[in-house]
């Protein structure tokens, strides 16, 4: 009877010491907590994974208006307590979801967790506030980047029905009503579609029993879709931006042809001007960009050599360390990219993709490099 | 070094620049920046500094530029080169054990650029042609010549800015002390000093009348200022207050309230008299626009009434987590790269820059911490004394 009590009391410490602990609730939530005592302070993320509610034309730009309207707080003072204590909130539409990232200082997880909680409660907006916030993303469409919207043109030409862009239709966001906001809100917070990363100088199994705590009740509504489909589809882009951008297509972070692709893409956006890569972090079938703000900016890739590429191994392979590295540069990002991993891939870790970049073989860099020529490529012309 | 160059040395000798050491034990790397400033550039000599910046990283007479990317790269960071309107930031890392590589790097870097015509010309097309976000285009609204540099004009800006008595270097990270230092000073034995006078006239570059980008820049913009600055605590919340986090009079009243604009920003920017404070919003051109410049004023100025103990203890807030800790919107920018971070390469870099304005003295640390003295009083004094005396600058998109 005692040594019984007694494994069960080591285990039971030994769980509570673990510096990491990932959990999947009943209904679907996804939580992953880990200790990092380098990190100053804390970094929480939740994604809203787009599999419970994908966009069709009909509802294209719901997703980037909840963003906008649930990050206020249902009270609109969400940022002021956040703030006064030093933490803070941001928000992301991404291609496949929806991301919110606080950042606070060691002492006030508690309000943090709190804060991420409050996002999930069921949203109620008046017609006027809809208004407002979409006259404030109307100033967003005006400064987005030329890259983004070009990009935008590429992604739709790589994944057809399946690859509307982030940002959303205007028209439909005007025309949006309370009840649609309440009914995009229940379907993007849905527990199925969640994952949630804590992550910094915190007890994780701490923070795992305040999320459950929460979370446990929440019920499943959508039927969740599956991910998009590689649909290879080489024909006409219609470009809404200023510059050139050439496609790869991926089949997600994690395989080492798309590292291999994100590190040459780095290497050859070195050798333009005004060049910028893209790349949609995610697991599933994706594709790296290289942008270049001029019209035909991009022509120089098809007259690089293989001998040049053969040469420059070892910078390509540093550029993809750096890239790499960059993934994990901050705890924002570390958690961000981590609730990404959770809710699509999560045996996938960081340290896995550095490895990958040491690993990069001359055949993997030089079949990348071919696909960003002409032929092998989406190539996207600007306006 | 080039003929070119080489021809015109009058005179060669010892000198060193400033070193800052901060050993940090345990961070696997050694991180060198320069700070090199720049504070009486002429007219022409202005865009010539831009496209200098853009030069250092084609390659020196040690590396060229492949092998900058290279060695650069073993720690997974090549070189960088941040160019402000009057200061350059280089920026070396290496792992702990190439901190000789490191120094080696940044000196020639600094001591030893090819600046050869086609590795200049094609940093001129970049600085031209370059991406710009509309954000970088209200960062740097003035109206610069680009086209008209040449390749003389940016080896005379090296020649007469790159000098010893210019530049401080910041070594951070894993090294002994006295290590950064020595080596600095061994590189610095060859590093040639020319007698150059400016050239051109001793003005400042207008700002555009319009920058023909579909986006319009509205910005108020106070005096610089450092830790040693009068009130120089209660001006850095008045700007937070205003500008800073998402709880700012601008995003509360300019954006949440009327909707005037979704970007829009106080920030600190960084220059070789002190911090500047910026407060700047973007949006789709209108015909009221100077209508809406002067909307924006009065409104932030109305909001300034409406204070009260929450918005100095948010100020506070913001500023120590912006300072010491992290903050999502920190509005403290080092270079024109971007707000500063609590990386080491940041804090460091926190110490060169106030060493360029000549306030070093004041630690991070202390700064933040004396920041809880502010009343709410001086702080809306402040605050209506810095937007009343604010250029209002306006570039039509």
């Amino acid at each position: 009877m005692v040594i019984p009590t007694l494994i069960a009391t080591i285990l039971t410490q030994s769980a509570d010491d673990r510096p990491r602990i990932r959990e999947t609730l009943d209904n679907g939530v996804k939580i992953l907590a880990e200790k990092n005592p380098q990190v100053n302070g804390f970094a929480f993320a939740i994604f809203c994974s787009d599999l419970s509610m994908p966009a069709t034309p009909e509802t294209h730009g719901q997703r980037h208006l909840v963003e906008h309207l649930v990050a206020k707080g249902h009270d609109g003072l969400l940022d002021r307590k956040l703030e006064i204590e030093g933490a803070s909130l941001t928000a992301t539409t991404t291609y496949d979801g929806t991301l919110f990232v606080i950042r606070g200082p060691r002492g006030k997880e508690g309000l943090g967790i709190t804060a991420l909680m409050s996002l999930i409660k069921p949203l109620s907006v008046k017609p006027e506030a809809i208004a407002i916030e979409t006259a404030i993303i109307a100033q967003e469409a005006a400064v987005r980047p030329e890259w983004a919207k070009v990009f935008d043109s590429g992604w739709q030409g790589v994944f057809a029905q399946a690859g509307l862009d982030t940002f959303g239709n205007l028209n439909v966001m005007s025309e949006t009503s309370s009840s649609q906001i309440e009914l995009a809100h229940r379907l993007m917070f849905d527990p199925q579609a969640l994952s949630i990363v804590a992550y910094g100088e915190l007890e994780p199994s701490v923070m795992i029993s305040m999320v459950k705590s929460s979370l446990e009740g929440l019920e499943k509504f959508a039927k969740l879709a599956s991910p998009r489909p590689v649909a290879r589809y080489v024909g006409e882009t219609h470009s809404r931006g200023e510059g050139d951008c050439r496609l790869s297509v991926v089949p997600g972070f994690g395989r080492s042809t798309t590292t291999a692709t994100i590190a040459v893409a780095q290497f050859l956006a070195n050798q333009g001007q005004s060049t910028q890569v893209v790349f949609p972090f995610s697991t599933w079938p994706t594709a790296v960009g290289i942008w270049s703000s001029e019209s035909g900016g991009l022509d120089y890739i098809d007259k690089i050599e293989p001998d040049t590429i053969k040469r420059n191994i070892p910078s390509i392979k540093a550029s993809g360390a750096a890239w790499a590295n960059g993934l994990t540069a901050d705890p924002s990002q570390w958690a961000s990219n981590q609730a990404i991993l959770l809710s699509q891939d999560p045996t996938m870790t960081f340290e896995m993709i550095k490895f990958q970049v040491a690993a990069l073989t001359e055949q993997q860099i030089m079949e990348a490099f071919e696909s960003f020529q002409t032929g092998k490529c989406i190539q996207v012309e600007g306006r | 070094m080039i003929t070119a160059i080489a021809s015109v040395i009058l005179a060669t000798h010892q000198s060193v620049p400033r070193v800052i050491e901060r050993p940090e034990t345990g961070s696997g790397e050694v991180i060198l920046q320069a700070f090199v400033k720049a504070p009486d550039l002429t007219l022409k000599e202005e865009p010539a500094w831009m496209i200098l910046g853009q030069s250092l990283l084609e390659g020196t007479e040690d590396f060229t530029k492949s092998e900058l990317l290279e060695y650069g790269g073993q720690s997974g960071y090549p070189p960088r080169v941040q160019t402000s309107a009057d200061f350059i930031v280089i920026e070396v890392r290496q792992p702990a054990e190439a901190a000789d590589m490191a120094a080696h790097l940044l000196m020639s870097l600094l001591t030893n650029p090819s600046l050869r015509d086609e590795g200049v010309l094609a940093a001129q097309q970049r600085v031209i042609y370059g991406r710009q976000s509309h954000w970088d285009r209200a960062l740097d609204p003035r109206n610069l010549d680009l086209k008209s540099v040449s390749v003389g004009m940016v080896r005379h800006v090296w020649q007469r800015m790159f000098r010893p008595e210019n530049t401080i270097i910041v070594a951070s990270g894993e090294f002994t002390g006295g290590r950064m230092a020595n080596q600095v000073a061994a590189w610095s034995r060859d590093w040639p000093q020319f007698r150059v006078r400016p050239e051109g006239p001793k003005l400042q570059a207008q700002l555009m009348a319009s920058n023909f980008s579909g986006v319009s820049s509205f910005e108020l913009r106070g005096d610089p200022l450092t830790p040693a600055t009068p009130f120089s605590g209660a001006r850095v919340l008045a700007t937070i207050a205003l500008g800073g986090g998402k709880d700012c009079t601008m995003w509360r009243v300019l954006r949440d309230q009327h909707a005037m604009a979704y970007s829009l920003e106080g920030i600190f920017w960084p220059t070789s008299k002190g911090w500047v404070p910026r407060f700047i919003m973007l949006r789709t051109p209108g015909n009221n626009d100077l209508e809406l410049m002067s909307q924006m004023k009065s409104l932030m100025l109305a909001d300034i009434e409406t204070w009260d103990e929450i918005t100095l203890k948010r100020a506070v807030a913001v500023a120590q987590a912006s300072l010491v800790g992290d903050f999502a919107f920190n509005p403290f920018w080092l270079s024109s790269a971007g707000p500063m971070d609590n990386s080491m390469a940041d804090r460091a870099a926190w110490q060169g820059f106030l060493a360029i304005t000549g306030s070093d003295s004041v630690s991070l640390q202390n700064w933040a911490e004396s920041l809880k003295n502010v009343s709410l009083e001086t702080l809306q004094a402040q605050a209506k004394i810095l937007l009343t005396e604010a250029d209002s600058i306006y570039v039509k998109g």
